[in-house]
């Protein structure tokens, strides 16, 4: 090989080397971008949830969430992950269960009272499954928001049964219907708090009034012995029963 | 040195200035949609810290219920009073109401921002109403 031979071997090995390091350069950068996006895009989706989670919390409502593209979602007890990339926290009771490539979803909250209201419960529901109940509960297709669907048992992809869940009430049949295990113990044992929370707040408002003082006391000793699953129907009586005398209701 | 070689060594330098300045522009887009995302986070926390008025003053614990009914916008002198700071965590803020403290875990922050909300305040006793601002500082 003469020196214009060499020296064309060498042009042609130079610009293969410089080509393959700004190839390499453009698809670092590339791949960190499309990263990036897609960081953005589970944090705009995981927000979105978050705005619509806050809001239906302020007041009872249904809406559904329809972004026009696929993500998964999964459930832990106190945050939901996005894409298993985008991890958002909240301090509220959400009811939901791990769903993947879905862009639609249904969310909706409801008033849980007992007998003053604790929290408003957020539920979230992925339209694709089906639902039944294992036994006929009053209330319960009426209090569902539209596009879910009510199967029978036998065809359903979801089925409550409503002799295991902890407390009779509407709200928990609900709760069990969208939520897996984890969550949904988790999501009972924080309006659990909740309940103690608010009962507490009662409570220490009736010590509070002035007057009336064995009404507020009755009022009080009710307050102690109420749990969510006691019967409400004294209490409200006693509640009532300061407004009957000019005292200011405790609730 | 010889004409061809001094072609080769033109091209290297072209090549590795291009090489540079397109690096250079990949890596100030990247640093520029690092910050916008920065900044719509932080736009993000704003908003929430702001729609934290509204979470507050929906509170069933603070919100004014006679018989299980609860009014809109006002909150219950007594209950705000008595209200358990320690059962929510709403992060490093402080909120208040006419000078009764909610919540407050607002320490060693040099700059704070303020966000306040017309609400109704409700006496229990004499049911007297007055206008409050319900303030959040973060």
């Amino acid at each position: 090989m003469g020196k214009k031979g060499q020296g064309m071997q060498f042009n042609w090995i130079f610009v293969v080397i410089a080509g393959a390091v700004l190839l390499s350069m453009f698809a670092g950068f590339a791949v960190k971008y499309v990263d990036l996006r897609e960081s953005r895009n589970d944090a705009e989706i995981g927000r979105g949830l978050d705005h619509i989670f806050l809001s239906a919390k302020s007041t009872a409502q249904y809406k559904p969430f329809d972004i026009g593209r696929e993500f998964d979602i999964n459930f832990l007890c106190d945050e939901f992950v996005i894409n298993k990339e985008y991890r958002q926290e909240y301090d509220y009771v959400v009811f939901g269960d791990d769903a993947e490539d879905v862009d639609e979803l249904i969310i909706w909250s409801r008033e849980f009272k007992h007998p003053f209201r604790v929290d408003n419960i957020i539920y979230v529901f992925d339209p694709r499954k089906t639902v039944a109940v294992s036994e006929n509960v009053q209330g319960f297709v009426e209090g569902l928001p539209e596009g879910i669907q009510v199967v029978s048992s036998s065809q359903a992809d979801i089925v409550v049964n409503v002799n295991s869940l902890p407390y009779n009430d509407l709200a928990f049949v609900y709760a069990a219907m969208v939520s897996n295990e984890n969550n949904f113990e988790c999501g009972v044992r924080l309006l659990e708090d909740k309940f103690k929370n608010v009962k507490a707040v009662y409570y220490d408002k009736a010590s509070s009034m002035p007057g009336c003082i064995s009404s507020y006391a009755d009022v009080k000793s009710k307050l102690d012995t109420l749990f969510l699953d006691s019967n409400v129907e004294e209490l409200v009586d006693s509640n009532r029963a300061l407004s009957n005398l000019g005292c200011g209701v405790v609730f | 040195m010889k004409k061809g070689q001094l072609q080769i060594q033109e091209t290297a330098i072209v090549i590795f200035i291009v090489t540079i300045i397109i690096a250079i522009s990949l890596i100030v887009f990247y640093r520029y949609t690092v910050d916008d995302i920065k900044d719509d986070n932080a736009r993000y926390l704003d908003e929430k810290a702001k729609g934290l008025t509204e979470i507050i003053s929906n509170l069933p614990e603070l919100k004014v219920s006679e018989m299980g009914i609860e009014a809109d916008w006002c909150i219950d002198e007594k209950k705000a009073i008595v209200f358990n700071n320690g059962f929510y965590d709403f992060g490093q803020k402080r909120i208040k109401i006419n000078g009764i403290i909610l919540y407050d875990n607002l320490n060693n922050l040099v700059e704070t921002r303020k966000f306040s909300s017309p609400v109704c305040l409700l006496d229990p006793v004499s049911e007297k109403k007055e206008m409050a601002k319900l303030v959040v500082e973060w």
